[in-house]
């Protein structure tokens, strides 16, 4: 029945619709009905409740169906492309909320949440994973060329930060970014749209962003662009994004040649076309804006991520009071990853000494 | 039960099936097919004689506070009103309560939102009249029963994916199926239609009133026909073709008929709208 069930045609419509339900209806249960508008990915839709109709008729209904006919039919022979209209600006909305079966992967409750952009009216999905409200919620952004679902099936980090992040019962939302996007403007308005879903929908406060490589530089570009809504930034390999593209464009290593492609795109152009959106998500440029706590880790001997540009990044904040540099002597790109940090006071658990951790920051 | 066309009991589907003794699919029944000649008469189980609203939000669907607060206007001279409350479609209830009663055979009925999952919820009320007369025919003449439903954050209703993993494939491939079929269209003769021809058409035949948008009219005449094409296995589709007289291009629009084996009616008044 799954492929005929008008519910998993939604996701697929993306032109305006317009829609009515009679909330007493008998025959087509608003139970239904619903089940299909919110999973529509229409950047226009609109639902006219008919409260005290059962399946029934309504002129006034059909009226208002010419005039928005009117509305998004213009004359002419040409209609608007799907999902775009003259007024109505997409709207962030939660298309499905799906839970996860893979009870081997996914811990207990753990849902897929499919959203419409406010951006640009795409859809995308987030992991989310409830924990303790009372605690920190933990925001995962995943490394270049993955997807919302690494911390679950990437085995190390699963055994290292999901392992942690169960342990103290932090909600987790894992964020997909528009996959390799270094944060891009759509991934952006998504990602602040998600965090106030999150505490609308599973009262999630004080968010801590967390993640690696190409995690980490968005974590940190999204930081500098709106500090005022975490808690808590750990970043784990990263530098100033003009930085990165310079370095991975002129790589000789293909996959990073591939990475300045993909920034570049999402973006929109180069640092050149497009200087305000890469000026947005400089931390260098921004340094003043990071008033929250920030670890950032870094393997001394990273061939991905020049680890001259990072400590500019640590020199920018090494007065920030609540700042943590750590930089793993020998330490390769993963080296990063695996930094045992509180994710309520952002402390550095690991003993400092053994591991022959540096260390740069004020109150630590 | 009711009513002009169609009907059919629950009665045995809920004698055998126990998920259909669970739902409360007593009342699924509707009047309004457009197969029929028009009538004032709404679908049950709305009724005149209960009228609900909510003095804090008009559509219904409620999103935040503690209390849902429903008021039940009685079209019928009354003494109280009982309540249940069921998860829409549910036929047991989780709550039920009596309401308060206001002068003017009006009753507020008031819900705690704690522990109310997102979604919709069927309010059924019983309202005493005081009357003794519990005949059968006493009681569908003058209902004192109603239902009211309402939704609480339905934007976070808990959806599971049933989504086939191959279903974009299966429908690829259906879709391919049928785009071998060759169209072979056929389109009957074409006749021209006028705002009153419409209109006798609408009211004794398809369930609608006369001309109740005269100021949305983009074409003074509407031609229309029957039309068939080619479908799978050597079948044929057959429909209605209606539109604007005049000439194009104009928007189309596709109208899919609802279930069931009555007609269904020909809505050649959309084409008065100006849509093919």
């Amino acid at each position: 029945m799954g492929y005929y069930d008008p519910m998993n045609f939604a996701p697929d419509i993306h032109c305006p619709v317009l829609m009515n339900a009679g909330l007493v209806d008998p025959v087509s249960l608003p139970t239904g009905v619903w089940a299909v508008f919110n999973r529509l990915a229409a950047a226009k839709r609109r639902m006219v409740v008919l409260d005290g109709l059962a399946h029934d008729w309504s002129a006034e209904f059909d009226r208002q169906a010419w005039r928005w006919l009117d509305e998004v039919l213009p004359a002419g022979p040409a209609a608007p492309p799907a999902g775009t209209t003259s007024s109505g600006k997409p709207v962030f909305q939660v298309l499905s909320v799906a839970p996860l079966p893979e009870a081997d992967v996914y811990p207990a409750g753990t849902v897929k949440l499919t959203f419409r952009s406010a951006h640009d009216g795409q859809a995308d999905w987030a992991l989310f994973t409830p924990g303790d409200r009372a605690r920190r919620t933990v925001v995962y952004l995943h490394g270049s060329f993955s997807h919302a679902d690494q911390i679950y099936t990437r085995q190390d980090m699963r055994e290292f930060w999901l392992t942690r992040i169960l342990a103290g019962r932090h909600p987790l939302l894992s964020i997909n970014m528009r996959d390799t996007s270094y944060m891009s403007p759509p991934a952006t308005r998504d990602l602040t749209d998600l965090l106030d879903h999150g505490a609308k929908a599973y009262g999630c406060r004080d968010y801590v962003l967390l993640g690696g490589s190409g995690g980490a530089s968005s974590a940190m570009a999204y930081a500098v662009m709106h500090p005022e809504r975490l808690a808590g930034v750990v970043a784990m390999g990263m530098c100033d994004i003009f930085a990165r593209l310079e370095f991975a464009r002129q790589s000789a290593n293909a996959g990073l040649q591939e990475l300045a492609r993909v920034i570049v795109e999402s973006y929109g152009g180069r640092p050149a076309e497009k200087p305000e959106i890469y000026r947005q998500r400089s931390v260098l440029a921004h340094a003043d804006r990071l008033t929250m706590p920030v670890v950032l880790t870094m393997g001394e001997d990273d061939a991905l991520i020049p680890v001259a540009e990072t400590r500019k990044v640590a020199m920018a904040l090494q007065h920030h009071p609540t700042f943590t540099y750590v930089e793993i002597p020998g330490g390769d790109h993963d080296s990063a990853l695996w930094i045992d940090i509180d994710l309520d006071t952002l402390e550095v658990k690991d003993g400092r000494r053994e591991t022959g951790l540096r260390i740069i920051g004020a109150a630590r | 039960m009711y009513v002009a066309g169609w009907q059919f009991s629950s009665r045995p589907m809920a004698a055998t099936n126990p998920i259909f003794s669970a739902i409360s699919v007593e009342t699924l029944t509707m009047n309004h097919n457009l197969a029929w000649p028009w009538s004032d008469k709404s679908s049950p189980p709305q009724t005149p004689f209960l009228s609900f609203s909510s003095p804090s939000c008009e559509t219904l669907l409620f999103d935040e506070g503690e209390t849902i607060k429903i008021r039940c206007q009685a079209g019928l001279r009354s003494v109280g009103l009982g309540w249940t409350l069921h998860r829409n479609g549910i036929q047991k209830p989780f709550r039920r309560g009596t309401a308060e009663s206001h002068a003017a055979n009006r009753f507020f009925i008031s819900l705690a939102t704690a522990g109310l999952q997102p979604g919709f919820y069927d309010l059924r009320v019983e309202l005493d009249t005081g009357a003794q007369s519990t005949s059968k025919a006493a009681l569908e003449a003058r209902p004192a029963q109603g239902v009211c439903t309402f939704g609480w954050q339905v934007d976070r209703l808990p959806l599971a994916d049933t989504r086939p993993a191959d279903f974009a494939a299966f429908w690829a491939a259906a879709k391919g199926k049928l785009a071998a079929v060759p169209l072979a269209a056929r389109e009957g003769q074409m006749e021209r239609f006028d705002d009153a021809a419409i209109n006798a058409y609408n009211l004794g035949s398809a369930c609608l009133p006369a001309d109740y948008d005269p100021s949305g009219h983009r074409s003074a005449s509407v031609l229309s026909g029957k039309v068939d094409f080619g479908g799978p296995d050597g079948g044929r589709i057959y429909g209605w073709l209606a539109k604007p007289a005049g000439e194009g291009p104009f928007p189309a629009m596709l109208v899919l008929p609802g279930a069931g084996f009555a007609a269904r009616a020909w809505r050649r008044h959309g084409s008065l709208h100006g849509l093919l």
